[in-house]
């Protein structure tokens, strides 16, 4: 002490009265807690690991609260990549409409092909080209001649007459006359052959001639199917805008909803007309544009179950699977609907349930008792001109309009309805009588990838215009109303078009970002949040089993220490042979076999902790019996002894006090031992497993090569986090050796 | 002394067979799917002649897999101590075939770890014990305690990461290169030294922080000790003080120290053969635990245990032969 603070300190106590030199009051007496205390807070090691502990725990219990993330929350990104889209093709395929089998279309099929030259069709308007698929005889006539999209009407026979053994029997009186009985009697005697084909007053009359009887067929007068090469394709029109409209949608729905009659949108009056029972029809100009009708959509309720372990579980059901009949509960929301009601009760008499109703501008909600939305009520619009879709099926429609093609007319009628028709140049439109667009006729076949996508009337259209002027880019307006772009591909005459399509991929091994400061794992889960509960499973694990080591050692150690004689020598012999038992192959063995019967992630948790346990507590076990072998002999034992106390009282409050601070130290120390050994359990896949998380099994994902060249951030934090751990640990443990036991340092 | 030796022999050898039959017992408890996959394939290569529950009841009986744990333990025991340890049903070869051919590449890298561990840390050891407190004693410390810190598996794989993935300059597993059989012996030795240069690093890296650490405490005992104070009174240099009288003395508590690294010794080091793919007992060892080969197991796990007891017994005479104060007993 320097010259400089002794006088200081003189100064301070010459105000205070004179103390002897022996005053007990001089002499400042620390408890040996404070002391050890002292002594350890000086050390800046043990300082340091204490506040390295402390991050970690915080970091590692109290860090889930304030993560925005959960354990295992799998991230996804949303990549947008070219995707198929539709394919399109210059339809080379005839297409039927009508009623022919397919013999029929087959050999409607040779008979075309045959008219071929250099790939083209050579056809003419009215061409009759006569052909046979079984027995029966045909005849194609031509009503459009494109070379490359030709229609043709298919006409069936009928048997007119048959003449046997000379006897003629008249079978269709209509066509029948006198005349024809003479020609195709003068047919039957001439005996030839061959002549079988006849002709009368312009009806071609074909033979079959066999042995005994001759049958004579002339074409039917009205087709049987059609064959083009044409594809229809409903447009709607105007409706389809109006459909795409969800303003216009929601203000009909409000109307409806309203129970109104009529409304204006963008200077047009609608009307609407019907009742909820049936479905509204809205109509403008005289012409109906929409059937309305009520869409309903159940919802999800909760309903307790008693699940595989006995106890009550709530579960997630389809409300309409709770119903016996769903439509009577539709009824009896309309008779509380109808009758103005916002509630009504529904269900079996001794369990009936009580429901509410709320109307929205547009929807109406149907609320159970414990607030589950069970029922939304909406419209569907539906447009009337989808009535024009059938046509598509029907071949005397297709008849009339590729008659109406052929013939350059520009317009033709059918079923009393007068359609127009408009030359596109490569392609036509039909008319309504309304002036709407109804149907796009091409030969461009098309056909959506997968289900999801709906390829609209725009697509159509620029699909085709695209094929004809050979683009390869162009874009149309999706089902969502979207504009997208789209690119084609040809590939042996098909047009593949491809868009740019958005998938959702598990955003695996991305870099660290503000969203996840040390980026995603392999599996796409945050690695700071995991590391989080890593650390809490690692820390748990240390604690867990030094205590269940502690608790095991201290009683063994204990019991043998202080009895000794055959006691301790059976239990050491049992303490070796833990001893010997190889730890790490052990480790390894048990895991597999916890593999293999396929245990749970946390009772594998609970059993990683008891087989460290069993495997590590002889250490302490010897460590205590040697302490109390030597405390057993010193004096304040005989004292103890000479007063006549309990045995368990002599040993848990006299021996083990004095062996606590080494245990202390000790099982600090051993701390970091369990955290480093669970930790390579885990990187050896058999730690803890998935959804839980330790730091040895977030670095496992190391042994994927790719992520141990581009993914540090996957591995590194967890290997350092484990480092700073231990060696926290380690440094405390050093700390407290020293503070308990001073004689070592100095 | 002799009634002591043999009386911790025949310790030694009932700890071992004891701890034999809890590693029998629990291996047992792995189902024996390998048994079915190997009567299956047996089966199917006779064309289904040979039903394959016939061939697994055979392979059972060959294995001492039908009877009970004990009467299958007994039978093992008595096929061990004739020296057949079976065959290895992951290598198709005697285990002690298996065990031979691999054994001297464990021993040889951890010679050479020894000899690495002992040249960095006696002389570290030493140094901070006789700079207590000081920065260097710090530093020491520190790096003893990261050293004992470090996980083995992270060491292998920091260590792969930094020499073989980005400055490729080191190999990045196995033993031997791709060119490894047109080489020369200088060649072949040059090649495997390349090889080791990572293994015996990390193992070198995970056993230096304790030997350093002993050292230290053992040379601060010795360098408080009243003959080193009368060596410095006689006026001897400092270089005289370390190196003749404090050193010698602290080489005692070292040299039995190491009769304990002998089941590490031939025993392999498990974790760094397999990041490194060593074929050398450790790793070979893990592979055929993984997939419950009971008898590679049985012998791996019984040779460690001898090996231990072996290390024990020797501690024990080695304290007798260094330090006469001892008395066994």
């Amino acid at each position: 002490m320097s010259n400089n603070k002794a006088e200081e300190l003189k100064k301070q106590e010459a105000p205070q009265e004179e103390m002897k030199l022996d005053d007990a009051r001089r002499v400042k007496v620390l408890s040996p807690g404070m002391l050890v205390f002292k002594r350890f807070i000086r050390n800046k090691l043990a300082v340091a690991g204490i506040i390295i502990l402390a991050v970690m725990f915080v970091y590692s219990f109290l860090g889930p609260l304030f993560s925005p993330y959960a354990r295992a929350q799998i991230f996804t990104k949303d990549v947008e990549e070219p995707g198929k889209y539709a394919t399109g093709k210059f339809n080379t395929d005839s297409r039927f409409v009508g009623d022919a089998s397919t013999r029929v279309q087959s050999a409607v099929l040779k008979a075309l092909g045959k008219t071929k030259s250099g790939g083209k069709y050579v056809l003419t308007a009215g061409q009759e080209i006569p052909f046979t698929a079984g027995d029966k005889h045909y005849t194609l006539k031509v009503l459009n001649p494109s070379e490359t999209a030709p229609a043709c009407a298919i006409y069936g026979s009928d048997l007119i007459a048959t003449i046997s053994m000379g006897k003629f029997t008249q079978l269709d009186e209509t066509r029948v006359d006198a005349g024809m009985q003479a020609v195709l009697m003068e047919n039957f005697e001439s005996g030839d052959k061959k002549a079988t084909e006849i002709e009368y007053n312009g009806i071609k009359i074909s033979a079959e001639v066999t042995k005994l009887e001759r049958k004579y067929y002339a074409p039917a007068q009205e087709p049987m199917a059609v064959s083009t090469f044409n594809i229809y394709t409903p447009t709607l029109g105007k409706v389809a805008e109006l459909q795409a409209d969800t303003e216009f949608l929601h203000s009909v729905s409000a109307a409806v909803m309203a129970g109104e009659t009529a409304l204006e949108y963008k200077g047009v009056s609608y009307g609407i007309s019907g009742d909820a029972v049936n479905g509204y029809v809205l109509s403008a100009n005289g012409s109906d544009l929409f059937i309305i009708t009520r869409d309903f959509r159940f919802g999800k309720v909760r309903v307790e179950k008693e699940g595989a372990d006995g106890n009550a579980v709530t579960e997630e059901v389809e409300f309409q699977s709770t119903l016996e009949d769903p439509e009577a509960f539709v009824a009896a929301m309309q008779a509380a609907l109808d009758a103005e009601e916002t509630t009504f009760s529904f269900g079996p008499e001794d369990s009936s349930a009580d429901y509410s109703i709320e109307k929205t501008e547009t929807e109406i909600h149907v609320t159970n008792g414990n607030g589950e939305l069970v029922l939304t009520v909406s419209n569907s619009f539906d447009p009337v001109e989808s009535k024009y879709d059938l046509l598509n099926d029907s071949m005397e429609f297709a008849f009339a309009a590729e008659t109406a093609i052929a013939d350059g007319a520009a317009s033709f009628a059918f079923e009393g309805e007068q359609f127009g028709l408009v030359d596109n140049g490569a392609d036509y439109t039909i008319l309504n009588q309304a002036g709407d667009d109804i149907l796009l006729v091409s030969d461009v076949a098309y056909g959506a990838e997968n289900k999801g996508i709906e390829l609209t009337v725009d697509f159509v259209k620029k699909l085709q215009e695209a094929m004809r002027s050979k683009q390869t880019n162009f874009s149309f307006v999706d089902q969502h109303g979207e504009e997208t772009q789209a690119t084609i591909t040809l590939v042996n005459n098909n047009y593949y078009v491809s868009t740019m399509q958005k998938t959702s991929l598990i955003d695996g091994r991305s870099a660290p970002s503000s969203k996840h400061w040390l980026g995603t794992d392999v599996n796409g889960m945050d690695v700071f949040t995991r590391l989080m509960y890593g650390g809490r499973v690692s820390l748990i694990v240390g604690f867990v089993v030094v205590f269940f080591e502690l608790f095991l050692g201290v009683i063994i150690g204990g019991v043998s220490g202080y009895f000794g004689g055959v006691v301790d020598t059976c239990l050491m012999r049992f303490v070796e042979l833990f001893n010997a038992i190889p730890f790490y192959p052990m480790l390894i063995i048990l895991g597999s076999v916890m593999d293999n019967l396929h245990v749970g992630a946390y009772q594998r948790l609970m059993m990683t902790m008891v087989i460290l346990g069993i495997l590590g507590w002889t250490g302490i076990a010897r460590l205590v019996r040697g302490q109390i072998l030597s405390l057993r002999e010193q004096d304040f034992m005989i004292a103890a002894e000479a007063t006549g106390i309990r045995t368990s009282r002599r040993i848990f409050r006299h021996l083990i006090p004095n062996v606590m601070p080494l245990l202390i130290v000790n099982a600090t120390a051993s701390l970091g031992g369990i955290i480093l050994t669970e930790a390579t359990l885990g990187f050896l896949g058999l730690g803890v497993k998935y959804p839980m998380a330790s730091w040895g099994s977030i670095i496992n994902q190391v042994n994927d090569m790719q992520v141990m060249k581009t993914a540090w951030w996957i591995w590194i934090p967890a290997g350092l986090f484990i480092l700073t751990t231990v060696l926290g640990f380690n440094f405390v443990g050093d700390g407290l050796r020293d503070a308990f036991d001073p004689k070592m340092k100095r | 002394m002799w009634k002591f030796l043999v009386r911790r022999l025949l310790l030694g050898l009932m700890i071992v067979v004891l701890g034999a039959l809890v590693t029998y017992s629990v291996i047992r408890c792995l189902p024996a799917s390998y048994m079915e996959k190997m009567a299956r394939q047996l089966s199917a290569g006779s064309q289904g002649r040979v039903k394959w529950q016939d061939l697994l009841a055979e392979l059972n009986r060959q294995y001492n897999m039908d009877g009970s744990i004990i009467s299958g333990f007994v039978r093992w025991l008595g096929d061990a101590l004739r020296g057949n340890f079976g065959d290895s049903w992951k290598y198709m070869q005697p285990v002690t075939k298996v065990f031979s051919d691999v054994i001297w590449w464990s021993v040889l890298m951890n010679i050479i770890t020894l000899f690495v561990e002992v040249l960095v840390s006696i002389p570290l050891g030493i140094l901070a014990a006789r700079k207590q407190y000081h920065a260097a004693d710090y530093i020491v410390t520190v790096f003893a305690l990261a050293c004992i810190s470090l996980p083995s598996f992270y060491i292998g794989t920091v260590l792969k990461y930094v020499f073989a993935v980005k400055l490729e300059v080191l190999p990045l597993y196995g033993l031997w290169g791709r060119y490894y059989n047109s080489m020369g012996t200088w060649g072949k030795i040059g090649d495997v030294a390349l090889h080791l240069i990572m293994p015996v690093a990390t193992l070198a890296i995970l056993s230096i922080g304790s030997l350093m650490r002993y050292t230290r405490t053992n040379m601060l005992e010795v360098l408080n000790a009243d003959y080193i104070r009368t060596a410095r009174a006689k006026g001897l240099s400092e270089k005289v003080v370390i190196n003749k009288h404090a050193f010698r003395n602290t080489l005692i508590p070292l040299v039995t120290a190491f009769s304990g690294l002998l089941p590490s010794f031939f025993g392999g080091a498990m974790i760094t053969e397999t990041i490194f793919q060593i074929p050398g007992i450790g790793y070979k060892s893990f592979e055929a635990m993984l997939q419950g080969d009971i008898p590679f197991a049985m012998f791996y796990t019984t040779f460690l245990m001898v090996l231990t007891q072996v290390s024990l017994i020797l501690s024990d005479i080695m304290y007798a032969v260094v330090d006469p104060r001892v008395r066994v007993n």
